[in-house]
This record gives C-alpha cells, sequence and structure tokens, in this order.
C-alpha cells in the first residue's frame, strides 16, 4: 500500500503527463464501482494494462475506493436494476445470457451492471476534473505544501520517511520534498 | 567530445523551434524542469536551440538524461513494449494459424497413420480451429501396404465440431460429427508403398510413441480406465451404475437394516407367541380336567371347599393367560407399526435413489470427459511443461469465477457486495449432446450411398427438448431404402418411437404354391411404407402401404379353365397397392388389416371377362339354334303348303256350303210362302165359320131376350 501512495505522490510530482495521470484514476474508479472476481473486470484491466495511463495511480484509486465503495453500492444496485429491468433491453440480456462466456461477466449482477454504467458515464468528467486536478497542484499547490510546517513535521514520522524513499527511487525528476 | 557523448540524444544537435514546442516542451509537465531546460539552451540565427555544453555540470548532465527520458516516455497512448509484446502474440497466432497449423496438422497426422498403416496416407485440406471447435478435412485416403495400388479406406468430407464454450461448464455438445464417402478398397493411380526413408522415418516416430506412452504412464492408465468403463456401461450399464453409487444410495442401507428388525422381531414373536400358547394349552388342559368332575359326587364340605378353590385358582391363572395374551398382542402391534412406518420410509428412499440414478446417468458423459481429461492431463503436462500449468491456473480461475455466477461465493468476490441477481431465462443444456452425426459410404457418381444420420441424441431429452432421431437411407441404382425413427423418451410424451421405413424398388419373386392356379411364377417390384408408433409399453400401431408395380405372371401351358380365366384376368394387372393397418401390445400383433384395390381391379376384370364371354357364348348359342331350327322350318314350311291346300279345299267346301244355304235359304223362303198361303186359306175358312156362327148366336140370344124380357135386348 505504501507503494502505491508513494507512486501516486511520485506521479503528482513527476514529469507524468496530467492525463495519464488523470486516466488512472477514472479507470481505478471505474475498476472499484464493479465487484471484483468476474470476467468483465478482468478484460477491463487488461485494457488498462495495455494503455498509457498511470498504474499506480489505477491501483491506488481503485484499492482506496473500494474501502468506501460499499456507500455507494444502494446507489449503484438501484441504478444496475433499472438497467438489468428495462423491458427493451431483456432480450438482449437473455442472448447474452445464453452464451457460453459471457455469463461469466456476470452482468446480470446490478452492481456489476451499474457500476460499469456509471463508470463509463462518469470516465470523462473524471478525466477532466483529474488533469485539471493535477496541473493545479503542479502549478500552485505543491510548492506551497513542500514548504509548509505540516510536510516538514511529517517527514520526521517514520514510516513518512520511508513513504519519502520510496517517492524518492519512483521519481526522477522531483527534488523540493526531501530538500 | 567525451563531454558531448554524455549529452543525452534528444539535446546533440540543434532543434527546431517547432520540434522543440511539439516534441519536448510539450511532454515537460513540471514547470521548474522546462524553465531548467531552457536556461541551458541558446538560440542561434534562425532560432534553432542549441544546448550549451559549456555550461552544463555533472549533475546538470544527470538531470538532462533524467529529463530526456522522461519526455520519451510521455510519448504516444500506448505502451510501447506492451504493444510490441501484444502484436508479436497476435501476428504470431494469426501466421500459426494462416500459415503452419493446418500444414502441421497434415504432417502430422500423414506420419502418425503411415507409422500404424505403414502405406502413403494422404490428408487433404485439414482445417483445425481452436477457438470454433472445429476440425474438418477434405479427403483421406490410407493405401493398402499388402497391394499398394489400392486405397484400405478413402474418406471424403469430415466435420468434427464441438461448442467450445459449452465444455466450460462441462457439458459436451457435438455440433457435428459427419464423415462422407466413405470407400473400401478403392484403386491408386499411384503407388501406396513408402519408400525405404519414409519407412525409417515412420518406424522412429512409432518408437518415439512407444516412449511416450511409456513415460506417460497414467495416460494408459486413463485410457484403460475409460475403456473398461465404456465396456462395463455397455455390458451391463444398469448394474454398473448402481454398483457405481451404490456409496450414495440411501435405499440398500436402510432396507438392510429394516429386513434386521423383521428378522430380530420374527425371531423374538416366534419365542414369545409358543410361550403364550403353551400357557393357554396348560389352562385348556386344566380346565378341562376339573370341569370333567362330577357335582353329585361331592359328599363333604371339604371335597366342596377343594372344588371351590380348583376353581377359583383356575380362573386366575386364565386370567392372567389371557392378560399375557392381550400384552404380547400391543407389544406385537407396537413392533408391526414401526416397520410399517419403515415401509412407507424405504418407498421414499428408492424414490429419492431412482432420481439419483436418472441424474447419474444423465452426467455418464460428464465423467467420461472427466475420464478423457485425466488421460489428456499426463500428455499436456508433457508436452506443454510450464505453458500447461498456467493454463492450469487459467482454468481454476475460470471455475471460480464460474462457481461465483452459480451463485456459490468466490474467493476473488468484494466481501459485503452482493448486489442484486436478475435471472433471465437460461437454455439448459444436457451433460452430452451430439447434435448432427453423419455417415455416408459410397458416392453418387456410383450411384450406391448409403447414408446414417443421427440427430439429438442425448440421455437427457427432457432438457434439450426435442427427440432423438435416427435416419438410414440406401440409395442404389435400381431402388433404394429410407428409414426413419424418432425416439422420444421425454416426459409426457405418448410415442416413445414413431418411424417410417421406405423400400424402394425392390424385386419380388415367386415360384412356388402358385402351381394349383396353374401359374408358373409371379415377378414384381414393390414400393413399401411402413409408419410405426410404439408407446412405452410397447403397444402400438402400424401402417404399411406396399405398392406392386411391374407385375409379371407366368402361366403354364396346359392350363385348366380356372387357369384360363386368371390368365386372362391377370395379365393386364401391371401395377397394385395394398393398404395394411396393424395394432400390437407386449411386442406382438393382435390385430391386422388389409385393404387393397386388387379386388376393386379384379371385379372389374373378372367382370370384364365374364361379358366377353357371355357375348361369346350368346353368338355361339345364336349358331347353334340357327342349325338345329333348319330341319323343323322346312317341315314347317311344308306343313305350312300342306294348310294351305287343305286351305283351299276349306274355301271350297265352303263355297259349295254357300250355295247350299242359299239353296237352302230358297227352298226355306218357298216353304214359308206356302205356309203363308195355306195359314191365309185357314184363316178364311174360320172367318167363314166364325160369322155363321155369330149369326146364328145372335139370334139365339134375342131370342133369349125376348124369353126373359130383358129390356136392353
Amino acid at each position: 500500500m505504501i507503494t502505491l501512495i508513494a507512486r501516486f505522490i511520485a506521479a503528482l510530482n513527476a514529469n507524468s503527463r496530467p492525463g495519464e495521470i488523470a486516466a488512472g484514476f477514472a479507470c481505478g474508479i471505474l475498476l472499484a464501482l464493479i465487484p471484483f472476481g468476474n470476467l468483465l473486470w478482468f478484460l477491463l484491466f487488461a485494457v488498462f494494462f495495455l494503455l498509457k495511463l498511470h498504474g499506480g495511480t489505477l491501483l491506488f484509486t481503485a484499492v482506496l475506493l473500494k474501502l468506501f465503495i460499499g456507500v455507494m453500492d444502494p446507489l449503484v444496485d438501484s441504478f444496475g436494476l433499472s438497467i438489468l429491468t428495462q423491458p427493451s433491453l431483456t432480450p438482449y440480456f437473455t442472448s447474452a445470457m445464453n452464451t457460453p462466456v459471457l455469463p461469466l461477466m456476470e452482468f446480470n449482477n446490478s452492481l456489476v451492471t451499474g457500476g460499469l454504467t456509471l463508470g463509463l458515464l462518469l470516465w470523462l468528467p473524471l478525466f477532466f476534473g483529474g488533469r485539471i486536478a493535477v496541473k493545479m497542484y503542479r502549478k500552485g499547490i505543491r510548492d506551497k505544501l513542500v514548504s509548509s510546517k505540516i510536510v516538514k513535521t511529517f517527514e520526521k514520522i517514520p514510516w513518512i520517511r520511508k513513504l519519502t524513499t520510496a517517492i524518492q527511487k519512483s521519481t526522477a525528476i522531483y527534488h523540493g520534498w526531501s530538500s | 567530445m567525451n563531454s558531448k557523448k554524455r549529452i543525452p540524444k534528444p539535446f546533440r544537435k540543434p532543434i527546431s523551434p517547432k520540434k522543440f514546442n511539439h516534441q519536448i516542451a510539450r511532454r515537460i509537465h513540471v514547470q521548474s524542469e522546462v524553465d531548467f531546460l531552457e536556461s541551458k539552451l541558446t538560440q542561434d540565427a534562425q532560432g534553432n536551440y542549441l544546448l550549451n555544453t559549456e555550461k552544463l555540470g555533472k549533475d546538470d548532465l544527470k538531470r538532462l538524461t533524467r529529463l530526456s527520458k522522461a519526455i520519451k516516455k510521455n510519448k504516444g497512448l500506448i505502451v510501447g513494449w506492451k504493444a510490441t509484446i501484444l502484436v508479436i502474440i497476435l501476428a504470431g497466432t494469426l501466421g500459426f494459424n494462416y500459415f503452419l497449423k493446418n500444414k502441421l496438422i497434415k504432417t502430422g497426422v500423414e506420419s502418425y497413420l503411415q507409422g500404424i498403416f505403414q502405406a502413403q496416407v494422404e490428408l487433404e485440406s485439414p482445417d483445425l480451429s481452436l477457438m470454433a471447435g472445429t476440425l474438418s478435412f477434405k479427403h483421406l485416403s490410407i493405401a493398402d501396404a499388402e497391394q499398394p495400388l489400392q486405397n484400405l479406406i478413402e474418406i471424403g468430407q469430415s466435420t468434427l465440431s464441438i461448442d467450445v464454450g459449452r465444455l466450460l461448464s462441462k457439458k459436451l455438445i457435438i455440433n457435428e460429427a459427419s464423415s462422407r464417402e466413405i470407400q473400401f478398397e478403392t484403386p491408386r493411380s499411384t503407388s501406396g508403398a513408402l519408400s525405404a526413408s519414409e519407412r525409417g522415418d515412420t518406424e522412429n516416430k512409432q518408437a518415439d510413441t512407444v516412449g511416450g506412452e511409456n513415460i506417460s504412464g497414467t495416460a494408459v492408465g486413463a485410457l484403460e480406465q475409460a475403456e473398461a468403463i465404456g465396456m462395463e456401461i455397455g455390458r451391463d450399464s444398469a448394474e454398473s451404475l448402481i454398483q457405481s453409487y451404490q456409496a450414495s444410495l440411501q435405499s440398500p442401507d436402510l432396507i438392510e437394516e429394516v429386513n434386521a428388525r423383521y428378522r430380530q422381531s420374527l425371531q423374538k414373536w416366534e419365542k414369545r407367541i409358543e410361550t403364550v400358547q403353551r400357557q393357554i394349552d396348560s389352562v385348556e388342559t386344566r380346565t378341562e380336567q376339573v370341569l370333567a368332575t362330577d357335582v353329585s359326587s361331592i359328599d363333604s364340605i371339604e371335597n366342596a371347599e377343594d372344588y371351590l378353590s380348583n376353581l377359583k385358582s383356575l380362573k386366575g391363572t386364565a386370567e392372567s393367560a389371557g392378560e399375557t395374551a392381550e400384552t404380547a398382542y400391543s407389544a406385537f402391534q407396537e413392533d408391526t407399526r414401526y416397520l410399517g412406518e419403515s415401509r412407507s420410509s424405504i418407498e421414499e428412499a428408492i424414490k429419492k435413489d431412482i432420481d439419483f440414478l436418472e441424474s447419474a446417468v444423465g452426467s455418464f458423459a460428464t465423467d467420461t470427459l472427466q475420464v478423457v481429461a485425466d488421460t489428456a492431463k499426463p500428455i499436456l503436462r508433457t508436452k506443454f511443461d510450464t505453458l500447461f500449468e498456467y493454463s492450469e491456473r487459467i482454468g481454476r480461475t475460470f471455475s471460480q469465477m464460474k462457481s461465483k455466477s452459480t451463485q456459490k461465493q468466490s474467493k476473488f468476490a468484494d466481501r459485503g457486495r452482493s448486489g442484486t441477481t436478475v435471472s433471465f431465462p437460461l437454455k439448459d443444456y444436457p451433460a452430452f449432446l451430439l447434435k448432427n452425426f453423419e455417415l455416408s459410404s459410397g458416392t453418387a457418381s456410383t450411384g450406391n450411398v448409403q447414408t446414417l444420420t443421427i440427430s439429438n441424441l442425448t440421455g437427457d431429452q427432457d432438457t434439450w427438448g426435442k427427440p432423438t432421431s435416427v435416419k438410414v437411407s440406401s440409395d442404389t441404382v435400381g431402388g433404394g431404402m429410407n428409414i426413419q425413427l424418432t425416439i422420444d423418451a421425454r416426459k409426457q410424451v405418448e410415442s416413445l418411437l414413431s418411424g417410417e421405413i421406405t423400400l424402394n424398388s425392390v424385386p419380388i419373386s415367386l415360384s412356388e404354391g402358385l402351381n394349383s392356379l396353374s401359374i408358373n411364377s409371379l415377378a414384381a417390384d414393390s414400393h413399401n411404407r411402413i409408419e410405426l408408433s410404439v408407446q412405452p409399453d410397447l403397444s402400438g400401431w402400424g401402417k404399411a402401404f406396399i405398392k406392386l408395380s411391374k407385375l409379371e405372371f407366368t402361366f403354364s401351358e396346359n392350363a385348366h379353365a380356372i387357369g384360363e380365366a386368371l390368365r386372362n384376368i391377370l395379365s393386364g394387372i401391371e401395377t397394385t397397392e395394398l393398404e395394411v393397418e396393424f395394432n400390437f401390445s407386449e411386442g406382438q400383433i393382435n390385430s391386422l388389416q388389409v385393404a387393397s384395390e386388387l379386388d376393386q381391379k379384379l371385379s372389374q376384370k373378372v367382370a370384364n371377362y365374364a361379358e366377353e364371354q357371355a357375348i361369346v357364348a350368346a353368338a355361339k348359342m345364336e349358331a347353334a339354334i340357327y342349325d338345329y331350327l333348319e330341319e323343323e322350318l322346312a317341315t314347317n314350311s311344308m306343313l305350312s303348303e300342306e294348310l294351305g291346300q287343305e286351305g283351299r279345299r276349306i274355301v271350297e267346301e265352303t263355297k259349295t256350303a254357300e250355295n247350299l244355304a242359299q239353296l237352302i235359304e230358297a227352298e226355306q223362303e218357298q216353304i214359308k210362302t206356302r205356309q203363308n198361303k195355306i195359314e191365309q186359306h185357314l184363316r178364311d175358312e174360320v172367318d167363314k165359320q166364325a160369322d155363321t156362327l155369330k149369326d146364328g148366336a145372335g139370334e139365339a140370344v134375342k131370342d133369349l131376350g125376348e124369353t126373359l124380357n130383358i129390356p136392353s135386348f
């Protein structure tokens, strides 16, 4: 987990493309919304693995959000259920369910369908929002944060020191953090 | 030069402003880094950026190196090395698929079969598709090692197609298994003998294969196991299944337990009833003895008291024996009530066991699949080593995902996130299904084709929802045969077996048993169609439609009248149709009804024959009558002449008679005239006399009146 946090922070501060981090963030949320352990999840993960997005951010967002995703489940469940019970879509779902491989995606589960649809709908806003946020962070917040007293106090905590070392290993650009 | 060598590649040469903006500055996303780079660059007269190497320190070089790596990393949307691997894998797969796979199969199959048959084997256009689960080839010929210019066997277009997706659900669905145009011992244009080098190769490969088999001893074991199971099932499937699943059955143990209880009860009750019986016998004997005593013989009070006490004791014993018997009876009822209950639980257990065995029969194919999988495992492990391990892992993950989809919680699943599962109607598949099986031998060009087709073969028709159908057809130059059978073992279906058998142009020849009809032989072509419907209790009905064409009779030369008539009647009949309806039960025909148009045809022919014969007979009769009447007619003419003469004589006589009559009449006139004359004469005389008298009487009366003085006078 420390490595994931380190990779995420390193990416924020390093010369990584903001779009990569934002895509990793949006895809991480998509993966978090879909319950783990079905073919759809693995397929999406494989596709994301091939694309140039920040893996650390993706995993960090996915793992972090998994811890709290239960709060959103009622919403995702009702959203997924409303899609699955649409009479006009029933023939497509039925024929998909009768194919050999597609049922392994467990799309008949409201959380899977709801999570996928919600994740796809949110993907573009999250991507653009994430990009803006990274740029804003790099422009204004980062330097202030580095020179703040709170950070310097935190640096003295042993596990934060460990995290800092990890970040240093991960980044090739940033120097201000440890100075 | 040394310092130049250390400068990262993008900054070694002057950079145009366009290149700097598009390929460098756009890929640096940290402002401090942009500032650092700009501080190290100077612009020449053309505006190109140049790295000021004099200002560069050791740390600056390091930073530039890291920056150049970051610039390179921020290029494009796809990770280069991952995409390369993917492209290599895809290209490799496609290349293998299109250029190598089928060639490998061709070479492998041909060399393997050559090793077995020691003769040339040619496989044409093999095609394997793992994703589609299809293996097919266009033509396969195996030469005969002993007769090189002859093929042992030739097989035409053959296909094996399996539903790969359903294998994930442990269901073997064979979409198609077909082999067409199978021919044996066909001539070859080239010699099928192997050259010396080919023989050597195949022998070596054979040796390798044997070695391989030794290594994979488990595979051989599994094969033997599969064979044993197959033989066992084939020989005595029901008993084998019951034995294999005996551990899972409830009823045998329960029956054994209840039977033991029965035996115990039986032993116990035999003894107990014997005891009660003895007790009651003893009381009976005593009672007889006591009651045999003559009461009048009791002469003292003591004897009376003794007698009374005897009676009392006897009563007590009898009552006690009665109570014992009643108690025993109650206990017996209790025992039998328990055994009765046990019987109903046995019936229930048997029902459950039957259901279980039915499902076990349905899953037999799954077990067979398991055996096949066990057989393949060691071979695959030897051949693919690590790759096989990985595939096993993937397989395990798939099964875990599958187990989750069947509502079983997977270890991968998110804990606490269940959601709502919406059920969509699923088409269930049986554990084993052969959708289409076809075998055909011969070719259309030779005009001799035999085909066997089986559709929807499964042990679980209720799940598949379709009956099994079997078609056998044999088309020959002269005729052919078609059999269509439908086996429907589904619940609530009336007909277990229904079918149609058609036999076309079957020659029939009879030469015995028809002599009594003056028929030497009978030959015909028959076209037969039989419809059958069999119920599960082996009762049913059937219909046979028989059409005889090209009917030919040969008759004996010296035929009697009936034979002659038959010759005439039957000679014109070339075709006829028969319809036979039959019912059967318990496998035996119990009613038969034949309807034929032959009756009508024969009636018509007989009628025509009779009419012809009648016309002939009438003509003959007319002629005979004319012959017969000729003399009579002569006599008749003579008599007629004679009669004419007589007539003429009569006419003459008549004339004579007429003359005589006239004479007589004349005479009569004469007589009459005479008579009238006489009468007139007489009348005149009378009148004269009367007048005379009258005058005399008048005178007398006048005299008398005057006498008597009467005034009127």
